[in-house]
């Protein structure tokens, strides 16, 4: 019984996750579509605490640092999403990725650390275990320098802009690639996996650091200036707003601290 | 079961390309905070993690900050997304006060 209401509510959820992305991709149906995953987001975790119900180890302690966790980044996560201004929005979701991305590695630590506890043994969960690692420390430091650039708090050092930084980036790919095929061939040692760690997190500054000291700039940039044409409300005549038109001559434009029309 | 989560990968990927297919510039910024707010589904392998932790004190430790940084991320990306797009609702609006 409790493995069909577990099926039932997963089904419903990923079903209410494929509308709400496909809803979010029409002005009009959007709003309602976000809400709509979150709904889902929300469905799959009761799905999850459902089929966990009967485990003897779901007890009193394990509800205690669930509700710690959930105390913390969600009270933080509500607050931030409501404070941050309008214009600072681009740095928000990168920091909001940024922190998913951690959350995955902090995951894949765990299940690296302890696979017996987690029941991730056998080669499936350890290639799982390797990507996650590598994706969320990249993630990770990747989001945060891409956040401290848009904010402004980071400009690009001359020698990353050269060729230099390919030989860089390239190097710590390799060192990831030891690390992670360490890893697979002897799980145990750990070695592997700091060495995974400390090379995806340096590639991952190492390869958003340069971004933005170039031409890179517009796409970043022009996110900034259209949050800060949607938060003076202006509009330009002719029922079309500024939002679409900052996309569309942002195209060749350099980042502009203080847009005219703002 | 590798082949079973391969063809997981595969239908999700396609699945996601197929949804993203076609969007107007204006909802990118939107349409990406909602997809990394949607990212943040590690919750699930937070939690189990500190489910099935028992009283290994490290790995509760090590799941609830996990979880704590997924929710981070799932609140206020779902959030921000919503602060958002309820600035493009905001033009019917205007027109039908006037």
């Amino acid at each position: 019984m409790s493995d069909l209401l577990k099926y039932a509510i997963e089904l419903v959820a990923v079903l209410l996750l494929a509308l709400g992305i496909k809803g979010l991709s029409k002005v009009r149906s959007a709003r309602g579509a976000n809400q709509v995953a979150a709904i889902a987001m929300a469905l799959a975790v009761l799905g999850l605490l459902i089929s966990y119900a009967g485990e003897p180890s779901f007890n009193a302690q394990a509800w205690t640092w669930i509700i710690g966790g959930t105390a913390v980044g969600g009270v933080l996560g509500a607050v931030m999403a409501q404070r941050v201004p309008m214009t600072s929005m681009p740095e928000t979701v990168a920091l909001f990725n940024g922190c998913g991305g951690m959350s995955s590695l902090l995951v894949a630590l765990a299940a690296a650390l302890y696979p017996a506890a987690l029941d991730a043994t056998g080669p499936v969960a350890l290639v799982s275990i390797v990507v996650s690692v590598f994706v969320g420390s990249i993630t990770f430091t990747g989001s945060i320098v891409a956040m401290a650039k848009l904010q402004g708090w980071l400009s690009t050092p001359p020698w990353m802009q050269s060729k230099l930084r390919h030989v860089f980036n390239i190097a710590l790919a390799v060192a990831a690639l030891v690390g992670a095929v360490e890893m697979i061939r002897n799980a145990d040692s750990g070695k592997g996996l700091w060495l995974l760690i400390v090379s995806s997190s340096l590639l991952g500054i190492g390869v958003t650091l340069p971004i933005g000291g170039g031409r890179h700039a517009c796409s970043d940039f022009t996110a900034q200036q259209l949050f800060r044409c949607c938060s003076s409300g202006c509009r330009l005549r002719g029922g079309k707003s500024v939002v679409d038109r900052g996309w569309s001559h942002g195209r060749g434009c350099r980042f502009d601290p203080h847009p005219s029309y703002v | 079961m590798f082949v079973e989560f391969l063809w997981v990968l595969l239908l999700g990927s396609l699945l996601g390309f197929e949804l993203i297919g076609k969007v107007p510039p204006t909802l990118h910024t939107p349409l990406m905070s909602g997809a990394n707010a949607i990212s943040g589904i590690t919750v699930l392998a937070a939690l189990t993690a500190i489910i099935k932790a028992g009283d290994n004190t490290a790995l509760l430790l090590l799941g609830s900050v996990s979880l704590g940084f997924a929710l981070f991320n799932v609140i206020g990306g779902f959030l921000v997304t919503d602060r958002m797009l309820a600035m493009f609702s905001r033009k019917p609006a205007r027109k039908e006060n006037r």
